[in-house]
């Protein structure tokens, strides 16, 4: 056999390696928390000079917002807190500044208008087996990966078909569908901040229950008005931790950490939601954490969602969540304290269903919206009489 | 796709979720499944528990209004939703192909300015033998559905004929540029032959009509390589860009048909396209005087 030099043998092991490394070869000796490829923080940015010259019929001036010097304004409604000088559009899209002034764009044009079961949000502790009326119009102030409705909360207002709709037509619309309350859900509700607010002081009014389906990304001022009409909320905890937050959703844990607080605080009935991505946020330690979060700084009585995560926008080459995975995350939420833990897009799974936390009997079967079986009398366990949280 | 199938049957039915599921019929479609699945005593909790949530009347009235009737219908020889979901791919991840576009041209154009007639005509050639390549392939899948079990074969028949016809071209005594033209003018000859038969026969021809269609675009393809480098003069330096024309223009022309040409053109217009860069090559080579 032919002896290999000393000169060629680094030559060769060089190039090797120097193919090895672009080929991320070495990622699985890191063990399975292996680097995720892709940029650490997509947080999203301020569109310059994006905004119409100006104001169309469905623009309506911001609540939540202060002038600064040289005609910028600074957005008040969420953390990223945008500043926006004349003719900049905010990180949501819908926002914007108009010779000093800023605007919410979305006023009164809904993009999507449906009449969906409660169960749906999902809230499962909130008037079960009733209808929500549900609007959403465009915009977001997160830049998820997986987001199931980026065609409408990935652009601006001019991007998609949508309704007239002002909000006393969402009140005679939600009553004619026979809604017992509005959701104000698809995209992201907080940055229709004003739309929002005003149907659902409306809402109140004419008997209807206000319904906050959102990423919880707002600041506690806005939340506290809003707070003072909003009968339940899903707010969706994506992880626990921020790295993800900014890697995955393109924004930061604490706010959303606040935001729960907040909700707790002014004893709003809400309900909590987990999507377990592939490699993203299925680790069980985090799952943990959260739990433990959740106990110490909320109670056991906010359900809790796990949900299934299937291919999506820009994470369609990943594969769904393994019903395992968010079976165990079920029995680990169970076991930390949670009472009520739920799965979602799992069809059949005992996870759908409410057992009582006292007798743990069958309280509530869903078969997907369909429900067969309902044992509460009010809002008690039929069987041992123990109250269960929620507004039955 | 809506507008697609219209043509085609007298009811359509659009179910709207995160996936569009058409029914289609000439007969009318009811829309309330379960009720016609319990109708037939068939239980499904599934559809019986998820159905009415996510289908309901509003949905699907809405996703109708939403069909605009003059888009362009998706057709064997016009791939209009290729179109769509390259278009659907840039709006995802908030990005354009144009910059992409402009500087390929750019440095396609600096390369052509400063490249020699036969060089041009490897160029061209090497563009034209893998253009047709990706239509045989495209069109293969069309006319007959299972391109997975033919598509070595094909890719085989583009190489296959490269090695004869370069042997065919060594063999000649005297070379000159009327043997590119030759060839040259059969290439563009083929590709008409080939458009012809596709428009009057496309669903009778046989498998064997595309392989032999690829060989002999080969074959010629093969023949112009010694030709142009013979014309260029034969030395080391007109051996490496004689090669490097072929090459370039063969990737050109992959990511041309592929991502350009076939979303926007479809197929004859694609075919026009390779025959009328052909037609660059032919004009260029009869216009111009002979060297040697």
């Amino acid at each position: 056999m032919k002896k290999i030099s000393r000169r060629n043998f680094i030559f060769y092991s060089t190039a090797l390696l120097s193919n090895a490394f672009p080929c991320n070869a070495f990622a699985l000796l890191k063990g399975k928390n292996y680097e995720i490829s892709g940029p650490d923080d997509i947080r999203g940015k301020v569109f310059k000079g994006d905004a119409p010259a100006t104001p169309w019929k469905w623009t309506h001036e911001g609540y939540f917002y202060k002038k600064l010097e040289g005609g910028k304004v600074v957005c008040g409604i969420c953390p990223n807190r945008c500043i926006l000088s004349s003719g900049d559009r905010s990180v949501c899209r819908s926002r914007v500044n108009i010779n000093g002034v800023l605007y919410s764009l979305t006023y009164g044009n809904p993009c999507a208008l449906n009449v969906d079961p409660i169960e749906k949000k999902p809230l499962f502790h909130f008037k079960p087996r009733s209808k929500a009326f549900s609007l959403a119009t465009t915009g977001c102030n997160f830049r998820c990966l997986n987001c199931q409705n980026w065609e409408i909360s990935q652009v601006k207002p001019t991007e998609v078909r949508h309704h007239e709709l002002f909000p006393p037509g969402v009140i005679k619309a939600a009553i004619q569908s026979g809604s017992k309350s509005i959701a104000y859900t698809y995209s992201e509700p907080t940055t229709f901040f004003e739309y929002m607010i005003d149907t659902s002081r409306l809402a109140k009014e004419n008997g209807l229950y206000n319904l906050w389906i959102s990423n919880g990304y707002i600041n506690k001022k806005p939340l506290l008005e809003f707070c003072k009409v909003l009968d339940g909320a899903n707010v969706n905890l994506k992880s626990f931790s921020d790295a993800i937050y900014r890697k995955l959703n393109g924004g930061r844990l604490q706010p959303v950490l606040n935001t729960f607080k907040t909700l707790h605080e002014q004893k709003i009935h809400f309900e909590i939601t987990n999507l377990a991505v592939p490699g993203y946020t299925d680790d069980p330690d985090m799952v943990k954490k959260m739990c433990e979060w959740i106990l110490k700084n909320l109670g056991a009585d906010h359900p809790l969602h796990f949900l299934r995560f299937f291919p999506r926008y820009k994470l369609d080459r990943l594969p769904p969540t393994p019903v395992s995975t968010l079976t165990r995350f079920r029995d680990l939420a169970l076991q930390e304290g949670i009472r009520y833990v739920y799965l979602g897009n799992v069809p059949g799974h005992e996870g759908n269903n409410t057992y009582c936390h006292n007798c743990k009997k069958l309280l509530i079967e869903r078969q997907g919206y369909y429900i067969p079986t309902y044992n509460l009398t009010g809002n008690q366990c039929k069987f041992c009489k123990t109250v269960i949280p929620g507004v039955w | 796709m809506y507008n697609t199938l219209a043509a085609h049957f007298n009811h359509i039915l659009m179910l709207p979720g995160q996936k569009i599921f058409f029914l289609c019929s000439n007969n009318p479609i009811t829309t309330d499944i379960p009720a016609r699945l319990a109708a037939k005593k068939i239980s499904t909790s599934y559809i019986k528990g998820y159905y009415y949530g996510n289908l309901t009347i509003e949905r699907i009235q809405r996703l109708k209004e939403l069909i605009d009737k003059s888009t362009p219908k998706n057709l064997d020889h016009s791939p209009y939703l290729m179109r769509l979901m390259f278009s659907q791919w840039f709006a995802k991840f908030s990005t354009s192909p144009k910059p992409f576009i402009a500087v390929l041209s750019l440095i396609a154009l600096i390369y052509l300015i400063r490249i020699t007639r036969e060089e041009f005509v490897l160029f061209s050639t090497g563009c034209f033998n893998m253009g047709s390549e990706i239509l045989v392939i495209f069109a293969f899948q069309i006319f007959f559905g299972y391109i997975y079990l033919q598509i070595g074969l094909i890719i085989t028949v583009f190489l296959a004929g490269l090695l004869p016809g370069a042997w065919l071209a060594n063999r000649l005594k005297s070379i000159g540029k009327r043997h590119l033209i030759l060839t040259d003018g059969i290439l563009i000859l083929l590709m008409a032959g080939f458009v012809f038969a596709l428009k009057f026969w496309a669903y009778h021809l046989p498998v064997v009509f595309f392989l032999f269609f690829g060989f002999v675009v080969s074959l010629a393809c093969g023949f112009q390589f010694p030709v142009a480098l013979h014309l260029r003069g034969g030395d080391n330096s007109a051996a490496s860009k004689s090669f490097s024309a072929d090459l370039i223009g063969a990737a050109f022309g992959t990511l041309l048909t592929s991502v350009v040409l076939l979303p926007f053109l479809g197929i004859f217009r694609t075919a026009a396209a390779l025959i009328a860069l052909k037609l660059i090559s032919l004009i260029w080579l009869g216009i111009s005087h002979e060297k040697n």
